[in-house]
């Protein structure tokens, strides 16, 4: 399993790094990084099973990396994404979901919320 | 032990106050960060952040409030080592910047969510660091200082709101 964590900041990617491992996920390899734009260069040159992302960040956010991803070549498209942010609001979550995105994650989070979220992408 | 007599609160300071107090009591929870006490609660007549590690978020919208957190050097890099999984002593200047702006990011967040008001919007985070800077910003209305008290150490958050709209009908 490879995920890619996509988020302005390296400290929250950090933390989702420690959280996936103490949920217990087995995971292979972690891709990084900062903005959608550079999440996109990273997956025209490395296969991947899940996206976490951010939603704002600077240059290309999480919002547009979906619909980028989701009207993208077949190798990604189908790539799920799951948000990970501050903005629990229906309406961005509602947007988020109708982008195509998989799933929602508010922080703070723990181990056991990321378990229940993501447990369905890693069978 | 807290003494909210001292200070009278308007609802939505009430409101803000509480959700604040779940917020850091919800960090704290996804951290294993045990023995946090909510223990003070002032009003101070400006908005002036001093501690050694500093962040602040502005909210528009329905609210408009500025959120600053203060806290030792201390205190900052335990929850970020703890909430990183990395060593503090190996943690950088920038991964301390990056942690205070998380941090008061996440605060701020769950602040909004727990508190339900109407549309919010979170500027991003700004971090502060360094023990000898103090920032003031000229406020016209007193400044709210919560006090919490985690593994001895202080982090303080100071809450200003400048304007809170009316609820709109909605049709």
């Amino acid at each position: 399993m490879r995920i890619l964590i996509v988020d302005d900041s390296s400290v929250m990617r950090k933390i989702i790094s420690r959280g996936l491992r103490q949920a217990g996920f087995k995971i292979d390899d972690i891709l990084e990084a900062d903005d959608g734009q550079k999440a996109l260069d990273v997956l025209r040159d490395h296969t991947c099973d899940l996206i976490l992302s951010d939603w704002n960040m600077p240059v290309m956010d999480g919002l547009q990396l979906v619909k980028s991803v989701r009207s993208g070549i077949p190798e990604i498209k189908k790539i799920p994404i799951v948000m990970v942010t501050t903005e629990g609001g229906e309406s961005k979550v509602a947007a988020a979901i109708e982008a195509g995105a998989n799933g929602h994650i508010k922080k703070p989070f723990t181990p056991e919320i990321l378990k229940s979220t993501l447990d369905k992408f890693f069978k | 032990m807290l003494n909210l007599n001292v200070v009278t609160l308007s609802p939505t300071q009430q409101k803000l106050v509480h959700s604040l107090e779940i917020a850091i009591g919800q960090l704290m929870d996804s951290e294993n960060v045990v023995g946090v006490v909510f223990s003070g609660l002032e009003e101070m007549s400006q908005f002036v952040l001093q501690g050694e590690l500093n962040g602040i978020v502005h909210l528009s919208g329905q609210i408009s409030a500025i959120i600053g957190l203060s806290m030792s050097q201390n205190l900052g890099r335990e929850l970020i080592a703890q909430m990183t999984g990395l060593s503090a002593d190996m943690l950088e200047k920038e991964d301390m910047m990056d942690g205070v702006a998380e941090l008061v990011n996440i605060v701020c967040g769950a602040m909004k969510s727990n508190a339900q008001f109407g549309p919010i919007v979170l500027t991003t985070p700004v971090a502060i660091l360094g023990g000898e800077i103090t920032a003031v910003w000229k406020t016209t209305l007193p400044t709210l200082k919560l006090t919490f008290e985690i593994q001895e150490e202080i982090l303080n958050i100071l809450l200003y709101i400048e304007d809170e709209k009316k609820p709109r009908n909605v049709d």
